[in-house]
């Protein structure tokens, strides 16, 4: 019998993470892909690769259910045919307190968002987003390191190694940026300055989304940007006690969302929506109009497959989202009965 | 005369007083258009930089009247007070001037007075007599068109407080009687919204919030739909009470559903920039610290693309299911995407 996964797909802003979980929710394997400029074509490439590694380790495979997060999510979810498109802050949360029941506080900073999410018996109770800037997250790091010329995933060992960090004002990538540099023109080490830079993050953040809320442990730390030893440690630091990386740090938002999907085909009893890997070798595109049915204009998205247009969006009145669910339902039908007609036979 | 109506700021409170008193004395009513791209665009153009984006919209809403040929007069009042002791915003309480200063060549076909609807009649009589006598309608026609435009009032508010919104209010505004015995329709959940009525109900700045938890098949309760009875006590959770009406209906209002068994969780809308708010959002976190009851704050500026609000919305309706036991998982409706033809099981 071939093996039974299920997928998760989380296309952030930045990377983008396929995994693959086994009947005891494991991660059996796990992508970790630049979005770059085209999410479809990265999830595509994506479910490739990792259809092959998968294959090539436990041969024939099965997938049983699809869930899809991230802000990508909509888009993922229609492309690969999702069973479950979920918002990140529950992908997360419930990848947490899968990992560590006891959580209480997760902080997750991704690449152009960065969350706090306050857990009490197992379920979330309260979340913050950063609201109007990036300011402190991974796509700032990344321009950072790019600037003083280091590799980002030397970034931490470089904070750890300094002896007398540098205060960065946090508020604003602007002002942070321009602190920096005038620090490094006063001489400060490149190791002060980083170091300086993540305590200023971890200060930034904890101000802006904590705001006086009561910050108890268990803390998890995850997202791309825990990779960085050295805002782990500013973390400690700030908190005061042990900040858990869980292992599977990067891809907590996938894994979440993969297992959730497995509770909602096990609950519905339903066969997967999973439109299978020949998905990669359909065509898909994209594109992007203004509808001129009201002075709102507002930018539709629509999503075409092999000619057909699979999804709209972005229309505040419905007027094409709501025209297209009707047909889909009524190609889901089709479906759905040529199925049942197949198997009779 | 043709008078034109900005459908921004106490609009939301007030137009069924204002309807009811112009229409009475005969003059045809031009409503600007909900708000859209183009007002936002015309508000952002004709304003200072530093001010809330609910009072750029008005400026958008004045400028897309003024612009209008079949308008004469567009309709500016200036409501200073709605409670004993308590004044509206400085912005909102300037709005005539500003709105004189912001479109000079058009200063003469701004419509004004100045309301304190906080006691009784006879002000409000006052200020609609300076309207009437303006128009040149006589001053016996005035004081019934007055009683009027408070009989629609007065049905409005009662319209709120069986439950309905005031945007239901406006559609409705022909046949208020009808709306109050209509029944509101009970959903498994009931998202309070806590703001200014003009955040709460401009469906195009905040992104549609209404809609979007209507999707989810959550009920609708806002603070406006109280009356002030109900929550004046919570006066005792403040050091003492904010100095504007509105801002007081948010955070008691906000705190009254905070409390209200009813009630699974309260989203607070409020401009960026906006210095009451956030006295009034950090009011509510502190109560629903002791509550705990959830309490999420969006606040909004000018920018559309929506996928933090529905990431917001999303994870907030997460957390009021799992708090009622629902799980994450398997609702007919569970998700946003059923809409845009992403999720849809057959039936």
């Amino acid at each position: 019998m071939s093996k039974q996964v299920a997928l998760g797909i989380d296309v952030g802003s930045v990377t983008t993470k396929v995994i693959f979980v086994d009947e005891n929710d494991e991660i059996v394997e796990g992508l970790y892909i630049r979005t770059k400029g085209n999410p479809i074509d990265t999830i595509k490439s994506g479910m490739i690769e990792a259809y092959n590694v998968i294959t090539s380790k436990f041969g024939d495979i099965e997938v049983i259910a699809v869930g899809t997060t991230g802000s990508g999510r909509q888009l993922a979810g229609v492309v690969v045919g999702a069973d479950i498109i979920k918002n990140e802050i529950s992908a997360h949360a419930y990848a947490a307190i899968h990992e560590v029941p006891d959580v209480s506080t997760i902080f997750e900073i991704g690449g152009q968002d960065s969350k706090i999410i306050f857990i009490r018996n197992g379920a979330v109770t309260d979340f913050a987003m950063n609201t109007v800037c990036a300011a402190g997250t991974g796509s700032f790091l990344d321009h950072q390191a790019e600037r003083i010329g280091i590799d980002i995933e030397k970034f931490g060992d470089y904070s750890l190694r300094a002896t007398n960090p540098v205060r960065i004002a946090g508020r604003c990538t602007v002002f942070a940026e321009s602190d920096m540099i005038h620090k490094q023109q006063m001489g400060a080490t490149p190791e002060d300055i980083v170091a300086g830079l993540s305590e200023s993050l971890v200060r930034n953040y904890l101000n802006n989304l904590a705001r006086g809320k009561e910050l108890l442990p268990k803390f998890v730390f995850q997202g791309g940007v825990s990779e960085n030893i050295g805002i782990v440690k500013a973390f400690e630091n700030a908190v005061g006690t042990e900040v858990i990386v869980p292992k599977n740090n990067k891809l907590m938002g996938a894994w979440g969302v993969a297992m959730l999907a497995k509770r909602e085909v096990e609950i519905t009893g339903q066969k997967t929506n999973f439109k299978g890997f020949k998905v990669t070798e359909l065509e898909h595109k994209t594109r992007v109009f203004y509808c001129d049915g009201c002075a709102n204009n507002c930018e539709v998205y629509e999503v075409i497959e092999n000619g057909e247009t699979i999804a709209y969006w972005g229309d505040r009145c419905g007027k094409w989202s709501n025209r297209l669910t009707s047909k889909v339902r009524k190609n889901e039908r089709v479906d759905r009965k040529s199925e049942i007609i197949n198997s009779e036979r | 005369m043709k008078i034109g109506i900005p459908r921004a700021l106490y609009f939301y409170v007030y137009y069924p007083m204002w309807y009811g008193f112009f229409s009475s004395l005969g003059h045809e009513l031009r409503l600007s258009v909900p708000t859209n791209k183009e007002i936002i665009n015309l508000g952002v153009s004709h304003s200072v930089d530093d001010i809330c984006i609910s009072v750029k919209v008005f400026h958008g809403h004045v400028k897309y009247l003024l612009d209008k040929k079949d308008v004469d007069l567009v309709f500016v009042p200036r409501i200073a007070s709605e409670e004993k002791y308590k004044y509206t915003c400085p912005k909102l309480a300037a709005l005539p001037d500003l709105m004189k200063s912001a479109f000079v060549r058009d200063a003469n076909r701004i419509l004004t007075a100045t309301f304190y609807t906080r006691q009784g009649e006879k002000p409000i009589i006052t200020a609609f007599e300076e309207i009437g006598r303006q128009l040149g309608d006589s001053d016996e026609k005035i004081k019934s068109a007055v009683k009027v435009g408070i009989e629609y009032q007065k049905l409005a508010t009662k319209s709120l407080r069986s439950g309905h919104t005031f945007l239901d209010v406006v559609k409705n505004i022909r046949d208020l009687e009808t709306l109050i015995k209509k029944p509101v329709s009970k959903q498994r959940y009931t998202v309070a919204l806590a703001g200014f009525p003009y955040d709460v109900y401009d469906t195009f700045t905040n992104g549609d919030i209404i809609s979007k938890l209507e999707d989810f098949n959550v009920g609708i309760v806002a603070t406006d739909m109280l009356n002030p009875r109900v929550y004046n006590h919570y006066s005792k959770y403040m050091i003492k009470d904010l100095f504007w009406y509105q801002a007081n209906a948010a955070a008691k209002g906000g705190m009254y559903y905070i409390d209200s068994p009813d009630v699974d969780g309260v989203i607070s809308i409020s401009s960026f920039n906006c210095g009451i708010s956030s006295i009034y959002q950090k009011l509510l976190d502190l109560y629903s610290k002791e509550v705990g009851k959830p309490v999420m704050h969006i606040i909004v500026d000018e920018q559309t693309g929506d996928a933090g609000l529905a990431t917001r919305i999303e994870a907030f309706i997460d957390l009021i299911r799992v708090k009622r036991g629902d799980g994450l998982v398997t609702q007919e409706n569970n998700l946003h995407g059923t809409e845009n033809g992403v999720h849809v099981r057959s039936l």
